[in-house]
């Protein structure tokens, strides 16, 4: 495992059996699985913000909850640190876990209704040992300082319900770094912030990052604010990476159909840069029978016919080396 | 210059809270016009949504209207009966909802629900002539129409909200307030969605007002753009004018706190502070606490929405 | 989306109360008149146990003429041995309160554990639990309770423990449906993702979760026990049949009533209607309080 790679994935896979009625299970004998992630393969470097984008149905968040043992894997490998996380048991993972910490994409829910805000902050250092009483407290609140969720003392006495929804997203990160992790998983940190608050927020999240020393998984939808804060990013379609490459290569000459239409298809903030270009047919298919082939296929404008019966690998393009997509009309 | 569709003259609403008392929208003067898409924008409890229900008189109880007039096609929407109302919604001005799975009957397949729509209020048609135009509808909105005997939740997000503007179509409405209507659609598929009804718009001079957060999809879409802050309307222009120039400091801020992809990574620039409480608002402009330019003034009186010498509205004391 | 705005709420539910809503709605009047009942009869039994004073008369001898109708002198009346009813129902007060208020707790204190550990648990015993306590609540109320109380004997320790079993598979199968809805939550798989380990999920992100219901069915079940109180000692399977009981005068009076001497049911009756009334109204107020996501979003 390379020196630099914090998190190495090999071939994750997770299919998810579908729940079937018992008259179906009587009548069709095979099982249906949703390919929630299907075969996926990237680094994550030290002190880097890497970026997974793509819509709804492309694993994108599966993956994340892989990587942190949420939900186990089907097959594949995760090295975290060297460390094969499959091949922990449950206690060692949850000692691993102080390594790595998530942010959820709805603050509100993840946090728990009827425990005090200081509390809910600092939980994490009193089950690992780390702190109690007042030593405990301190810390939250000089973290709570730190991400800016002042006045300390007031705030850590109140629940989540009495508070804003920009206190929250501030107490979930403040939970999250508490114990000085190395990785943070962010699941669309900032999808349900009010906008003017959202670039505050994505301040916040760099600054923080130089203060601890962090590294970002940052999962989105959003290829805008992605593309404000990300170093490299792999675009996700249908529980497969199709384009993977530093922020200027990506964002600048996408590679793969799929991307192009994405990047195409955000709105701009200005009416002079009015999208002209056309946008690929359909919705995206789901992900319990996805199309043979490339999944793209069915609605990619310059599909061919190997398309439709070769997968693709993700390969770098010519001169490359960082730069890979998963097309055969690309090389 | 096309005929005004909808004229809101000073309109206030009030939500009481367990807190106290909310003033959603305060003393609001908005005019939309023909064929025209009039965008509305602001974050979350500025009072768009709020502005949208009061329209069509869809407020949820305790929110009630406390002020002002509403006059549409020469009466005041106001002071209509419930009756009247009813014959208006749907059919004169219709409305598409962020989440189209909460305004379809889950038990009604959408071709009976269309057919259903043109026959209430045009109770002349035939049930054959009905599906007939229901059909062509159905294709013209890019749903093939061997699916139009599904069920909606036999479809997809995306051709559930073509569905709903084609219901809005059925009807030939004078007005269409969309709230929100791709926020829960993804990337590609809003896309595809802005594209009919750009083209439907077009096509058939259709009058829309365009409620939502996305400053993209205004910028997008907008022939007019409206600003609203706290409840109260700050900035009124044709949309290249305001994103050229914008005026009121919120929308300034506003515009350049939202990450552009077309741009490079430092582009991003930080408002400070976050919407006031609305139950206990700043005195004077509510936006001073926030604003670099705050002067004396606009600590202690509320700057009213004047119009500029080049047509521009905008509530701020910089420009008296 | 949520808006940044500070939404100021009061905590407690007292402070909610005292911030003066005129306008909110029955829930709150509900609470409050059934709170008032119950506050009315739990001191008034409360007295009744200290000083013997309250009641006008011994409930147990004789007072005045038998059958004397409400008057001045005995507001409720005189019962078929000339006791006076007012201070019966005083005196009834207590074993009908102390046999209900037990009861509910010993359900309570069986069901309730047994419902969190085996929601959070799952598995076998999960199946297992829950297949008896199926079968417990399966089976008619009232009849489980007769048959109980038969065998147990009489005695307010022995009628509690009847009428309890009867409701623990109520208090278990709220509590496990609770936690298996909360262990979907992601409150709690962000307690899992910050390392907790099972009980520490169990006790600080579930159970306190869970509080809010079970206070509500323990007002509820009160009320219930009340009348299945009543309804055994009816039937002559009461507590002990020398010490006032309410369901008991109901059962000695009841054929007085074709001589038109409505008196010795009549306020026996109503005070059980009201007390069991006073604390499921309190229950229901107290469940809509806490839940308030149908009144108002």
């Amino acid at each position: 495992m390379a020196e630099q790679n914090l998190i190495e994935i090999r071939d994750l896979k997770k299919w998810f059996p579908v729940q079937k009625s018992f008259i179906e299970r009587l009548v069709t004998r095979q099982r249906q699985f949703v390919h929630a992630v299907d075969g996926v393969d990237f680094d994550i470097r030290r002190g880097e913000v890497f970026g997974l984008a793509g819509e709804s149905g492309s694993g994108k968040t599966t993956t994340g909850r892989l990587i942190l043992r949420l939900t186990e894997p089907t097959e594949g490998h995760i090295f975290f640190d060297e460390v094969d996380l499959a091949a922990l048991s449950e206690e060692e993972m949850r000692r691993v876990r102080q390594r790595m910490q998530v942010i959820f994409q709805d603050p509100f829910a993840s946090l728990n209704p009827r425990m005090k805000t200081g509390d809910a902050i600092g939980h994490s250092l009193e089950i690992f040992g780390l702190a109690k009483g007042e030593e405990k407290r301190a810390r939250v609140m000089r973290m709570m300082e730190r991400v800016g969720l002042t006045p300390m003392a007031p705030l850590y006495e109140k629940f989540p319900h009495q508070l804003s929804g920009g206190q929250r997203q501030r107490a979930v990160m403040a939970r999250a770094l508490i114990m000085h992790p190395d990785l943070i998983v962010a699941d669309e940190p900032i999808a349900m912030a009010d906008v003017s608050v959202r670039a505050l927020l994505l301040q916040l999240m760099m600054d923080l990052k130089e203060e601890f020393d962090l590294t970002y998984l940052f999962i989105t939808h959003d290829l805008a604010t992605a593309k404000y804060i990300c170093n490299r990013i792999a675009i996700m379609y249908l529980g497969k990476i199709v384009e993977m490459g530093t922020l200027q290569q990506v964002y600048s000459n996408p590679q793969h159909p799929y991307t192009q239409a994405l990047l195409a298809a955000v709105p701009v903030p200005d009416p002079k840069a009015r999208r002209t270009a056309p946008m690929p047919r359909g919705e995206i298919p789901s992900p319990i029978n996805p199309p043979p082939g490339c999944r793209f296929h069915p609605r990619c404008p310059i599909a061919e016919e190997i398309c439709s019966q070769e997968a693709p690998s993700l390969e770098p393009i010519a001169g490359q080396e960082e730069h890979l997509a998963a097309c055969h009309l690309v090389k | 210059m096309s005929e005004p569709v909808l004229q809101i003259r000073s309109l206030s609403v009030d939500y009481p809270t367990r807190a106290g008392l909310v003033r959603a929208a305060d003393d609001v003067n908005l005019t939309v016009f023909r064929g025209e898409v009039l965008g509305l924008v602001g974050e979350s409890g500025c009072g768009k949504s709020t502005l949208g229900m009061a329209i069509l008189r869809l407020l949820r109880p305790p929110g009630k209207i406390v002020g002002g007039e509403i006059v549409f096609d020469g009466n005041d929407l106001l002071k209509l009966d419930d009756e009247e109302m009813r014959q208006l919604r749907g059919a004169r001005i219709s409305m598409i909802f962020q989440d189209p799975m909460t305004c379809l009957n889950p038990l009604q397949r959408v071709s009976e629900h269309v057919v259903e729509t043109i026959r209430t209020h045009q109770p002349e048609v035939s049930e054959e002539e009905a599906r007939k135009q229901a059909a062509e509808l159905i294709d013209r909105l890019g749903i093939r129409t061997e699916r139009m005997d599904d069920y909606p939740h036999q479809l997809s997000g995306g051709m559930r909200q073509r569905v709903m503007i084609g219901l809005a179509l059925a009807l030939n409405a004078d007005l269409i307030i969309a709230d929100e209507p791709t926020t829960s659609l993804d990337v590609i598929v809003e896309a595809q969605f802005l594209d009919l009804l750009r083209d439907l718009q077009r096509q058939f001079n259709l009058t829309i007002m365009l409620i939502t957060h996305n400053i993209g999809v205004v910028a997008e879409l907008a022939d007019r753009v409206a600003v609203m802050y706290a409840g109260k309307l700050v900035e009124l222009a044709e949309v290249f004018p305001l994103f050229n120039d914008p005026l009121h400091p919120y929308t300034q801020g506003l515009l350049k706190s939202v990450p552009n992809i077309r741009l490079t990574e430092d582009h991003l620039q930080i408002m400070d502070g976050s919407p006031p409480d609305l139950i206990n608002p700043p005195p004077g402009c509510k936006f001073h606490p926030r604003c670099s330019h705050a002067m004396e003034r606009c600590r202690a009186e509320e700057p009213p929405l004047r119009k500029m010498q080049s047509g521009r509205w905008t509530a701020c004391w910089l420009f008296e | 989306m949520q808006s940044t705005a500070t939404i100021p709420e009061p905590t407690s539910l007292l402070g909610r109360f005292l911030r003066g809503r005129k306008w909110y709605g029955a829930e709150w009047y509900m609470t409050v008149i059934g709170g008032f009942i119950v506050v009315f009869i739990v001191i008034l039994t409360l007295i009744s146990f200290f000083t013997p004073g309250l009641s006008p008369y011994n409930p147990e001898k004789r007072a005045g003429e038998p059958f004397t109708p409400p008057s001045w002198a005995h507001i409720f009346g005189t019962d078929q041995l000339g006791r006076d009813i007012f201070s019966r129902i005083i005196y009834g007060a207590q074993i009908v309160l102390q046999v209900a208020l037990l009861s509910a707790v010993f359900s309570l204190v069986v069901g309730v554990p047994l419902g969190l550990v085996s929601g959070f648990l799952g598995g076998r015993m999960d199946r297992v639990l829950s297949l008896i306590m199926d079968s417990i609540y399966s089976f008619p109320g009232l009849i489980l309770a007769i048959a109980l109380a038969a065998l147990l004997g009489a005695g307010v320790l022995n009628m509690s423990i009847a009428i309890a079993v009867v409701y623990v598979p109520i208090f278990f199968r709220l509590v496990r449906g609770q936690v298996l809805s909360i262990k979907e939550e992601l409150y709690v798989e962000a307690a899992r993702s910050l390392g907790a380990r099972g009980w520490t999920i169990l006790w600080r992100y579930i159970f306190p979760n869970v509080i809010p219901s079970i206070v509500v069915v323990f007002s509820l079940n009160i009320a219930d026990a009340i009348i299945t109180e009543a309804g055994l000692a009816f039937i002559g399977l009461g507590v002990d049949p020398s010490r006032p009981d309410w369901g008991y005068d109901i059962y000695r009076g009841r054929s007085e009533l074709v001589g038109g001497r409505w008196w010795p049911v009549t306020f026996p009756g109503l005070a059980i209607a009201s007390v069991a009334l006073g604390f499921s109204m309190f229950g229901e107020g107290l469940s809509e309080i806490l839940n308030p996501r149908l009144t108002e979003s």
